[in-house]
């Protein structure tokens, strides 16, 4: 049996201004509005475009979905307004339960202080009660591996330990919806291994959004993708290797890909000949074939 | 699921019921308790921490005031009427009292830029912010409230029954700074200009309050200063604490009455605009 949904995004759109002045002015009119209870309309007014448009999807509890695309594709206005921090111009979203939101590991830290308070500060703006951080702190310092220096100042950590101190704290959440957002990329090879084992942990009974560049992360945990490009959904199902082919499919518009670039050639295989196989000092003898398009006359080999 | 999940529905032109928004917002303003005390306790130690005057700072801006006026009056620069009490204690009396509004007034836009970052990142209850920023000046006012009892020692002045109002009168004059502050936050915090423009308009509406010398008999300064509704809310609270004549009690019932509904709509305008300040400083 499907479980329940607990994320559901319906025809969901935002705008966004690129002039600074315009958007502060925008701002008071939307604050009016807002304050009267006036719905935002649908038009754009000058140097306005859409960061979303038109964002469709569910998730239901103990899956996972991918969110990848480009810089600027809308991935972080996405989780910005599931997380309830900005307000939708269109559509609907429907958050259940309680959302966790690994988009900043460490908010609220203050660098003056040791690790031990910061728990409690990045733990209080979590929303974890003074209780719930009193019985949990040894765990979180446990977790996050950084006994010897927990009443040192956080300033005089590193990135990496103070990423470790902030998944830690966050890992102690119970959410019913987790996003994360790009957080993990600092951590070492063992303490990220050690973060996605937490995640499978609490997966089953989590609705979780990922986002991340790393691909290999992306296809360890997702159950669904959905790629963005330029605040539109362009593939969104649970075919994870189609998703993510597609997202490097969008390199090929680059320089070094140029080859490909009008889509001549397609249909391009490599085949090894003694059986796939390539061993390190060895002659391999392979064959490439592929078809082009473009072709108009059979070129002459020499 | 047995369990009944929380709902969140985020979409535009949420309808606003102004009794549910207030009713939402106090509950998330209970519930920020902790939250709120954490946050204040990370600032404070974290500010002393890194200082050697620590705690003096709160008091070095209205102690310098305070002693320029003393010379003032004692070199007979400007002739100030008699005050009732030692000139030194008046003049301490007014500018401790002035700088805690004045600190209530800038604390909401103050706290709210400097949880700029938070804001755009983590969901929690905003409330929370403006809570700690009371938190913060009601522990700053307790060193200056100590200064007060050090002077009361000092100029051997007897405190009358009237003190004991003090407590009530004193978090009138917080409620009433942080309401006019959390007034102007919105649009402070979508424009710079705003923060700069109350500081200044404080520094001279600072003389048409009665912070260092008494209101004067006649003149437009008289009228000035008994419309200037910073009057008596200083004046009741000075004179409580030194044990003088109460006037201007009407004055002070009124803006008493309209403080707690005309604060509890601020802050649900408040609640209701973040999301649009977010997307305006992040986007």
């Amino acid at each position: 049996m499907e479980k329940e949904v607990l994320v559901k995004v319906e025809g969901l759109s935002k705008k966004f201004c690129k002039s600074l002045k315009k958007s502060l002015k925008y701002g008071i009119h939307d604050l009016a509005a807002n304050l009267m209870g006036k719905p935002t309309s649908d038009d754009l007014r000058p140097d306005e475009f859409w960061a979303l448009k038109d964002i469709n999807f569910e998730l239901r509890r103990g899956e996972c979905l991918g969110l990848i695309g480009h810089n600027g594709a809308g991935k972080s206005t996405l989780l910005k307004i599931l997380n309830g921090l900005i307000n939708p111009d269109h559509g609907k979203v429907t958050m259940r339960g309680r959302v966790g939101a690994l988009i900043e590991l460490g908010a609220g830290f203050n660098p003056i202080l040791s690790g031990r308070e910061n728990i409690y500060n990045n733990g209080a703006i979590l929303g974890f009660t003074k209780q719930e951080i009193e019985d949990k702190v040894e765990e979180i310092i446990d977790f996050a591996e950084i006994r010897e220096f927990i009443d040192m100042p956080v300033q005089n950590y590193s990135s990496g330990m103070r990423v470790r101190l902030g998944f830690a704290v966050a890992a102690q959440m119970e959410p019913d919806v987790l996003i994360i957002d790009e957080v993990l990329a600092v951590g070492d090879v063992g303490f990220v291994t050690k973060c996605f084992k937490q995640i499978d942990y609490i997966l089953p009974n989590t609705a979780v959004i990922f986002v991340s560049h790393s691909m290999p992360m992306v296809s360890r945990i997702s159950s669904h993708i959905l790629l963005m490009e330029k605040g539109l959904i362009e593939y969104y199902g649970t075919d994870v290797s189609l998703g993510i082919s597609e997202y490097y499919g969008k390199f090929t518009n680059t320089t070094q890909n140029v080859l490909l670039d009008d889509r001549a050639i397609s249909d391009l295989k490599l085949i090894v000949k003694n059986g796939n196989k390539i061993s390190w000092n060895e002659n391999f003898d392979f064959k490439i074939t592929f078809v082009n398009q473009k072709l108009e006359f059979i070129p002459t080999c020499l | 699921m047995s369990v009944e999940l929380e709902t969140k529905i985020y979409q535009r032109g949420n309808k606003l019921n102004l009794i549910l928004l207030v009713k939402e917002m106090l509950i998330d303003l209970y519930q920020s308790r902790f939250l709120a005390k954490q946050l204040a306790k990370r600032d404070i130690s974290s500010s002393y921490r890194q200082s050697f005057l620590g705690i003096i700072w709160a008091f070095i801006t209205p102690i310098t005031t305070a002693l320029v006026w003393i010379f003032i009056n004692s070199s007979g620069a400007v002739s100030l009427e008699d005050t009732g009490v030692p000139y030194p204690v008046f003049v301490f009396t007014g500018t401790l009292l002035w700088s805690v509004l004045t600190e209530s007034i800038n604390m909401p836009i103050t706290a709210t830029r400097e949880a700029k970052g938070l804001l755009s990142k983590i969901n929690f209850p905003k409330e929370a912010l403006i809570l700690s920023g009371v938190y913060k000046i009601l522990f700053n006012s307790t060193f200056k409230i100590l200064l007060l009892v050090f002077f009361f020692i000092y100029f051997q002045i007897l405190p009358t029954v009237a003190l004991l109002w003090m407590p009530l009168t004193f978090l009138i004059l917080i409620a009433f700074g942080v309401m006019v502050g959390l007034w102007l936050t919105p649009l402070g915090m979508l424009y710079n200009d705003v923060a700069k423009v109350i500081g200044m308009a404080l520094r001279f509406i600072m003389y048409i309050t009665p912070v260092v010398y008494t209101i004067p008999k006649d003149g437009l300064m008289k009228t000035l200063m008994e419309l200037n509704p910073l009057t008596p809310i200083l004046l009741i609270n000075r004179n409580i604490i030194l044990g003088l004549d109460i006037n201007y009690l009407n004055y002070f019932f009124v803006l008493t009455a309209i403080t707690v509904p005309l604060l509890l709509l601020a802050l649900v305008i408040y609640r209701v605009s973040i999301p649009v300040i977010v997307e305006r400083l992040s986007a």
